[in-house]
């Protein structure tokens, strides 16, 4: 066997283990698709080809992918309407019975018209391959919206009750989705729910893509007979399938969405998929806990005990939102009660809410608007920025995030609130909440360089030292003048040891704020890693000179001297140290070391002992 | 840090406890099982270290004893307390660890010291300069070529997981006549030879190369995974190190 150095497929090199990274990697990042029913087979026809097929469509461009095929942007050229073209996989309709199936359907699935239902245009075949033609919706998925950050409960509760009327109208034309999950579901500018890929899953997913063998038996699961299985493939998407659609895919009902329907409600009001064992919402979100019963009920794992109707589902939850909540103890002012806000709306949560958040979506996606989303103003009764700011101020950070909470639910373009909520969370460590409030507030207010310093902030907190960079520099892309930016990407960079550039970032706060201490210490910490001694001491002396009763200065200093061999001038500044703070360990500690080198070995030793009187985790040295 | 488990329909284990997080969860106790993760976890990655080192400028022989010395203080009782990892991965603690060793520490250890410790992460520094030698040439920086290494490492190590995993399946022959195929276009796989080599049915053939990538997926998430410190982690990880794979 002949030593082969390049990969045969892309005449790459090959790694040393006899492996070509590049294929390697295209394989493993195919892991996903045998479980989510995308075949790795099928490439989508390219806008040129389709054209030829569709001569009455404009093919614009593809712009899903999935499981159930691909779909395309295009627009009827006679009607002068956009229109979604999806064309199903090429190893459909490869056994005998399928084009009767596609066609009774197809036809079933275009009679469902509902407001809250992708409409069926057309369908049929062409050039070999399965088409729908379908009504365009102008927005995003849930999928993406949950991608960006938390949905608020507010939002949720104007999303879940329209999702219910559409499932609701389809199971009363007999006709299951079996696939509901955030990526079919579609959110208009407007803020109405659009529910996509009605009974798609069943239609396609009994077909087989690989070739099947000649004895009939499923290359995937050779134990079992080909008309059990499915190739491997399952029906519906794993996280979301109701435990009966896992056992019995043949036999799921209705019931089978309104599990999904849960999975998606949790996702929503949480931001996750629940664990097992299932945390009820109310746990971990702030929320009505009445809203647990909801969820947990969809989410039965027996489906007799499950709610049986989408619309009972509905009910409940707009019973639950327009009926007020237990009054909470504690406030100064009594809350607006959830009837009063819901005077002018005819008893549902307006999708207004809704179309607010969809808006911001679609900016953050680089998505024109065309329509301005209409907001009704409203008046705020009560000041939940300053509560928060309040109770912040005392200490309690748990208080004013719930308070920063309710002014953001009250209002979803409070940037004051998430940023300050930002605040909160960062200092009682919650870092990756404190990220994703400073995200929507810079989401909110893109030209906000604070928004940008205070995520920086965060992310240094949590070592994501590129992301800190990035921010910091961003909030200097917008406030040039700002020295405390330019002092944290220093101290950013100085994680990374990167002292050449921390300087530099160190040297332009200074510039801008001349009096800063703080600045000059770390820049003198950033000196002392690549071992300038004298810069470090210039700078701490600076710095000393500038706040003379900071002991870490002198403390830095004394490492600086002792780094160039002045044990005298280190052993003075320790001394100093230590007179300014004395229960500080390490001064003690590197003092001892000092005079050890300088052959003073009792006093060593004293210092030594004091070191690990004080810390013991010294001992090591 | 959140620890988050999906709830499939279909059951999965928990997030198993991984050479790294155990690390990190033990380090202020001192306990034998994260001594021994952490040294394992250091013999598969020494390489990306060395390159890492040697791309920074130093000689062949100053790499190595760098190299070195640096594993015989991080698998020094305590080190890891004062070094203070964060919660994160092992790649980039291990270079930053790295980065601040070479600042702080190896210009302090006198000339005498150097390599008169104990070596407990032997590699051989021959094939390790061959290999550099080979590879390294060009314009990527020491961080880059750390990463790219770092992929590829676990690229092989889990090829070797699978290879070990096979052999105490007594069926280390089947694995080396299917090890070429691991990551083939499924097009272009001729299960007729493979069935005749063999001596099984082309179904047999299909369905046995079948098991072997999907295991072959398996392993390589799991080695991935035994870098990160939660199953938050883990999927970024496997996202990013992929990417450095496909640049080749």
């Amino acid at each position: 066997m002949s030593e082969e150095t390049r990969c045969p497929k892309c005449h790459g090199a090959l790694s040393a283990g006899g492996l070509c990274p590049r294929c390697a990697a295209d394989f493993l990042q195919s892991e996903q698709t045998e479980v989510s029913g995308e075949s790795h087979l099928f490439s989508p026809p390219r806008p040129e080809d389709l054209a030829r097929m569709f001569p009455h469509l404009d093919i614009i461009e593809l712009f899903g992918r999935g499981g159930m095929g691909a779909v395309y942007k295009a627009r009827q050229k006679e009607l002068d309407r956009m229109v979604a073209l999806k064309i199903l996989p090429p190893g459909i309709g490869q056994d005998s019975g399928f084009a009767e199936r596609f066609a009774r359907e197809a036809k079933a699935l275009a009679k469902l018209n509902h407001q809250g239902i992708v409409t069926i245009y057309d369908f049929g075949r062409a050039d070999g391959l399965y088409f729908f033609l379908m009504e365009y919706v102008d927005g995003v998925n849930l999928k993406q919206l949950l991608e960006r950050g938390r949905i608020s409960p507010r939002e949720a509760l104007a999303i879940v009750p329209q999702i219910c009327d559409a499932l609701q109208f389809a199971h009363d034309q007999g006709i299951v989705h079996r696939d509901i999950k955030p990526e079919n579901i579609l959110l208009d500018r407007h803020g109405r729910v659009k529910v996509a890929d009605f009974g798609l899953a069943k239609l396609v997913g009994t077909e087989s893509f690989a070739a099947p063998l000649s004895d009939g038996t499923d290359p995937m699961k050779p134990e079992l007979p080909a008309s059990l299985t499915d190739a491997g493939k399952i029906l519906g998407t794993p996280a979301y399938m109701a435990p009966e659609q896992v056992k019995h895919p043949e036999a799921v009902d209705h019931r089978a969405d309104i599990y999904a329907l849960g999975m998606v409600f949790y996702q929503m009001l949480t931001g996750q998929l629940p664990a097992k064992p299932i945390e009820p919402p109310s746990k971990k979100v702030q929320i009505d806990v009445r809203l647990d019963e909801v969820v947990l009920r969809a989410l039965e794992k027996n489906p007799e005990i499950r709610y049986q109707q989408a619309s009972v589902l509905k009910t409940r939850v707009e019973t639950i939102v327009a009926t007020p909540s237990k009054p909470i103890a504690a406030q100064t002012h009594p809350p607006p009660s959830i009837t009063n806000m819901n005077r002018n709306t005819n008893k549902s949560i307006r999708p207004w809410a809704v179309s607010a958040v969809v808006a911001v979506c679609l900016l953050a996606l680089g998505f024109a608007m065309f329509h301005k989303s209409v907001k009704p103003t409203r008046r705020r009764p009560v000041d939940y920025h300053s509560l928060g700011d309040a109770r912040q101020s005392k200490g309690d950070l748990e208080g004013a995030i719930a308070e920063y909470t309710k002014g953001i639910e009250l209002n979803p373009h409070d940037v004051a609130c998430y940023h300050s909520r930002g605040d909160a969370k960062l200092d009682k460590k919650d870092l990756e909440g404190a990220i994703a409030d400073f995200t929507k507030a810079i989401e909110l207010k893109p030209h906000d360089s604070d928004h940008y310093h205070r995520r920086g902030d965060a992310k240094l907190d949590k070592k994501d030292l590129e992301g800190a960079i990035a921010d910091y520099t961003k909030a200097i892309e917008i406030k040039p003048d700002d020295a405390g930016s330019y002092h944290r990407r220093g101290d950013a960079k100085q994680d990374k040891y990167d002292w050449d550039d921390a300087i530099a970032d160190y040297t332009k706060a200074i510039e801008i704020k001349p009096d800063d201490a703080g600045s000059y210490h770390r820049r003198g910490d950033a000196k002392q890693g690549k071992n300038d001694w004298e810069g470090a001491i210039a700078d701490y002396t600076k710095a000393i000179e500038l706040t003379p009763d900071d002991a870490g200065s002198y403390h830095q200093r004394g490492d600086a001297k002792q780094g160039k061999n002045d044990l005298e001038g280190a052993i003075a500044d320790y001394t100093k140290a230590i007179e300014l703070k004395p229960d500080d360990a390490r001064s003690y500690l590197n003092r001892s070391l000092a005079k050890k080198a300088k052959g003073d070995l009792d006093g060593a030793a004293a210092d030594h002992s004091k070191a690990i009187e004080l810390n013991p985790d010294l001992a090591i040295y | 840090m959140s620890d988050e488990t999906s709830s499939d329909a279909l059951p999965r284990a928990a997030f198993p406890t991984t050479r790294w997080s155990v690390v990190l969860a033990a380090k202020k106790r001192d306990e034998p099982e994260s001594v021994q993760a952490l040294e394992t976890l250091c013999r598969n990655y020494w390489y990306p270290l060395y390159v890492f080192v040697r791309s920074s400028g130093w000689a062949p022989a100053d790499a190595e004893d760098l190299t070195q010395e640096f594993f015989a203080r991080l698998l020094e009782k305590n080190y890891l307390r004062v070094v203070e990892p964060e919660k994160g991965l092992f790649r980039t603690f291990l270079r930053f660890a790295l980065k601040r060793f070479l600042a702080k520490e190896w210009e302090r250890i006198g000339a005498a010291k150097r390599g008169s410790g104990q070596r407990p992460i032997a590699f051989d520094a021959v094939l390790a300069e061959e290999r550099f030698s080979a590879e390294c040439a060009g314009t990527l920086s020491p961080e880059q070529l750390y990463d790219r290494h770092w992929a590829l490492s676990l690229l092989n190590d889990a090829a070797a997981r699978l290879a070990l995993e096979y052999e105490a399946a007594g069926k280390a022959k089947l694995f080396a006549a299917l090890k070429s195929y691991l990551t083939a276009d499924r097009g272009s796989i001729p299960y007729d030879s493979i069935a005749a080599a063999l001596d099984m049915s082309e179904s047999a053939a299909r369905v046995t190369l079948h098991r072997l990538r999907k295991r072959f997926r398996e392993v390589f998430r799991e080695t991935v995974a035994d870098t990160v410190s939660s199953a938050g982690e883990a999927e970024n990880e496997i996202h990013e190190v992929l990417a450095v794979l496909s640049e080749g």
